[in-house]
């Protein structure tokens, strides 16, 4: 989606490094068997922390493979396979579907892609209504609220939040599903407003809708964001999670943040 | 009342990490999957639930320690004979079930001139539980307008600042001292402020 839900490498002993780089190649390797390079281009590092979150909390077995690829041809590397593995690369397909759909919509390019994607979209929407339709609804509502010019970012950036939610309930009878929806939403709020924060100067160049005030400071945006890792961290903390708890909490508590900080300083 | 603890056969105290442990464990346990469709399994999974969510977002419940009922976070009753739409209740069941979403289309059910300082109060739960805390400040910022002398209401409204403040303060110092430095998970423990109420 974003690629912001990412780790702070630097945070990471040796070995969690490959762990990490092993789900990422197991979420890569899922979307090209399934969904060939169209499936790969769609890939983030969001999905895979929904795929590290999903397989702790459910006791999922991990079961290891090795492989070159085309974007490693030489080096043979390892990738990890869970369930949720494949949970979370339909849910990339989802979101990359609607994201190409909304760049064809506001630039006018990726449409190369975009025959691929509708033949595989139908099976997608069957299989996940309520995360489709939610999906949908939302991203209706945005459209209509950037039409209107609203100049709310946090009201803006419930949406997504919203949209994201149902994307982490995987299963909607699960004990944790209003955990899931909140961590879900936090980070959904927080990638919402941070992409707004890099966005600002490109969009009031080009004249496209942002929902920050204009001359927003660091700190106002800085409060904001906190507020929605704070949501979603609470949220964390209440999952029963033993086996990925120290890389996630790396992502949430200090890897979210690198990309702030690094406009941060490209600012001053 | 049964003892949280010994549900997930811990000694009392038990560390947060041992307590998702052994959730985990016994969760795989009675899972369907593996226990098959009985209603003893089901039953049994009830109560680790319940133990666990206890034990994880209620330990610094005051009431929790006073109750007698099963694993009485809940409501007491309070406000039953005081003219309230039933929707209330059913809400207050919803949110005692961690079933969030349901307790909101439920209290969204009662028309605006019904609802009151307590329906602002539910609703800003309901919301600060999916993620809204942004909406869960606003309505609990109006129950504190409408009921100024509730302390419950200041509390809460007091914890949705608390978290922030926790997340910003440990969020530094896991940069600060990271990988695997100084601040471990106890620490986490005993910043994290646990977001928690009891509806009385």
């Amino acid at each position: 989606m974003f690629g912001y839900v990412a780790a702070d490498i630097k945070g990471l002993s040796k070995e969690e490094r490959a762990l990490y780089k092993a789900h990422y190649c197991g979420l890569c390797h899922v979307l090209r068997e399934r969904y060939g390079s169209i499936g790969t281009s769609t890939l983030s590092y969001d999905m895979v922390f929904l795929e590290m979150v999903l397989s702790d909390l459910n006791d999922e077995e991990e079961t290891e493979g090795s492989e070159r690829c085309a974007v490693h041809p030489i080096r043979e590397h390892r990738y990890i396979h869970a369930a949720s593995t494949d949970y979370a690369a339909d849910m990339q397909m989802l979101l990359g579907y609607y994201s190409l759909l909304d760049n064809i919509h506001d630039e006018g390019k990726g449409s190369r892609n975009e025959e691929k994607f509708r033949a595989l979209m139908p099976e997608l929407e069957a299989r996940y209504q309520r995360q489709d339709g939610r999906i949908r609804e939302e991203l209706g509502r945005i459209a209509r609220k950037e039409k209107e010019g609203c100049k709310d970012p946090e009201e803006m950036s419930l949406m997504t939040g919203n949209l994201l939610g149902e994307i982490f309930v995987h299963d909607d009878s699960s004990f944790f599903r209003d955990d899931l929806r909140a961590l879900g939403c936090g980070i959904g709020r927080f990638v919402y407003l941070l992409d707004a924060w890099c966005d600002r100067k490109k969009d009031h160049k080009k004249g496209l809708y942002n929902p920050l005030p204009d001359g927003i400071g660091k700190e106002a945006m800085k409060e904001m964001l906190i507020d929605a890792a704070a949501t979603a961290s609470t949220a964390f903390e209440h999952l029963p999670l033993d086996q990925h708890v120290s890389i996630l909490r790396n992502i949430l508590y200090s890897g979210i943040w690198i990309r702030f900080e690094g406009t941060e300083r490209k600012d001053d | 009342m049964t003892d949280p603890y010994s549900v997930l056969g811990l000694p009392h105290g038990a560390s947060d990490d041992e307590v998702k442990k052994a959730y985990k464990r016994l969760a795989k346990k009675y899972h369907p999957d593996i226990a098959g469709n009985s209603e003893e399994a089901a039953r049994k999974m009830q109560e680790i639930n319940a133990a666990y969510d206890q034990i994880i977002n209620h330990r610094n419940d005051y009431q929790y320690q006073q109750r007698s009922s099963s694993y009485g976070y809940g409501y007491d009753g309070y406000g039953a004979d005081s003219g309230e739409p039933i929707e209330m209740q059913a809400a207050v069941n919803y949110i005692n079930a961690r079933r969030f979403m349901e307790a909101l289309n439920t209290l969204y059910s009662i028309p605006q001139e019904k609802r009151s300082g307590r329906w602002y109060f539910l609703s800003a739960y309901a919301k600060a539980h999916t993620g809204d805390t942004v909406g869960a400040r606003r309505d609990i910022d109006i129950a504190i307008q409408m009921e100024p002398g509730n302390m419950s209401y200041r509390t809460f409204s007091d914890n949705l600042s608390g978290r922030r403040n926790a997340y910003a303060g440990y969020s530094q110092s896991y940069t600060q001292n990271s990988p695997g430095g100084l601040c471990s998970s106890l620490c986490l423990s005993i910043l994290f402020f646990r977001f928690c109420f009891c509806f009385i």
